[in-house]
């Protein structure tokens, strides 16, 4: 995988997370739900860099599809908050894949290790804390 | 998720990279192969330091052993040896966050860096308040 092949399927993956957690909104209330609007903003604000990398290659950044259709129905604040902890988990794999794509001391290799770390900990945040089911090495392929 | 329109595959040309542990005491260049087995030890000896914090069988123990494999070293014996050959890199998990992210950074190797960066991000979750 190149680092613009990363790059692009980072933004792709930064547009799902933008869309769930839009879909997951209407179903939180007080923390949950300022916890989801903040990490809306984050996102969005990522994907923008990302997609501002890809431009600096040369590249097109991938357009967001229309709509994702989310792997289990979201009906609940339970079933929200774990599309949540699933769209950090997909983002940490993003993440992974960016920081073994990008060149030591690059920007995107920078951007992709703090990603790392703030995806994985979102991602526990949402499965309710340290202890609940975390992965050893967060965004590492199965 | 799932897109209606076909979308480019994540993971599609992503190998599995293995990783060359080799001896690790240059002072070579930041980002040369040589560094990045220096930043490995040093890592693999800061994982020795928090796993003896910890009890045989604690969710914590098995973590950072996992760690410390992945970093190429082995569980400590009874009666053996447990001493780093390197010096750790940290002591302490909340200082452990920022020194392997700055490891990750600076790594030739995408597959080092990758390694090192999952490590800092199992570390920041520690990191975490619990309620």
């Amino acid at each position: 995988m190149t680092e613009t092949e990363a790059l692009a399927a980072a933004v792709d993956v930064e547009n799902q997370a933008i869309y769930g957690y839009g879909l997951t909104g209407a179903h939180f209330t007080g923390a949950d739900r300022a916890r989801a609007l903040a990490a809306l903003d984050s996102h969005r604000a990522r994907r923008d860099r990302l997609a501002a990398m890809l431009v600096r290659l040369g590249a097109t950044p991938p357009a967001a599809a229309p709509a994702y259709s989310p792997p289990t129905p979201v009906t609940s604040a339970t079933s929200g908050r774990a599309l949540c902890a699933a769209l950090e988990d997909a983002c940490a794999g993003a993440a992974w894949d960016l920081v073994t794509a990008s060149r030591a001391g690059s920007s995107s290799r920078s951007l992709a290790v703090t990603w790392l770390s703030e995806a994985a900990v979102a991602a526990s945040t949402w499965r309710g804390g340290a202890a609940n089911g975390n992965s050893a090495m967060p965004g590492q392929p199965a | 998720m799932t897109a209606e329109e076909p979308r480019l595959t994540r993971r599609a040309l992503l190998g599995a990279a293995a990783l060359v542990l080799a001896g690790c005491k240059s002072r070579g260049h930041a980002s040369s192969p040589d560094a990045d087995a220096a930043a490995i030890a040093s890592a693999r000896a800061g994982e020795l330091t928090l796993l003896s914090a910890y009890a045989d069988g604690t969710p914590e123990h098995a973590l950072h052993l996992t760690h410390l494999r992945a970093l190429g070293g082995a569980a400590p014996t009874p009666g053996g040896s447990a001493s780093p050959t390197a010096t750790p890199a940290y002591s302490d998990v909340r200082s452990s966050v920022a020194v392997l992210q700055a490891a990750a950074a600076q790594a030739r190797s995408g597959a080092t860096a990758a390694m090192l960066a999952s490590i800092a991000a199992s570390h920041a979750v520690l990191t975490v308040p619990r309620l």
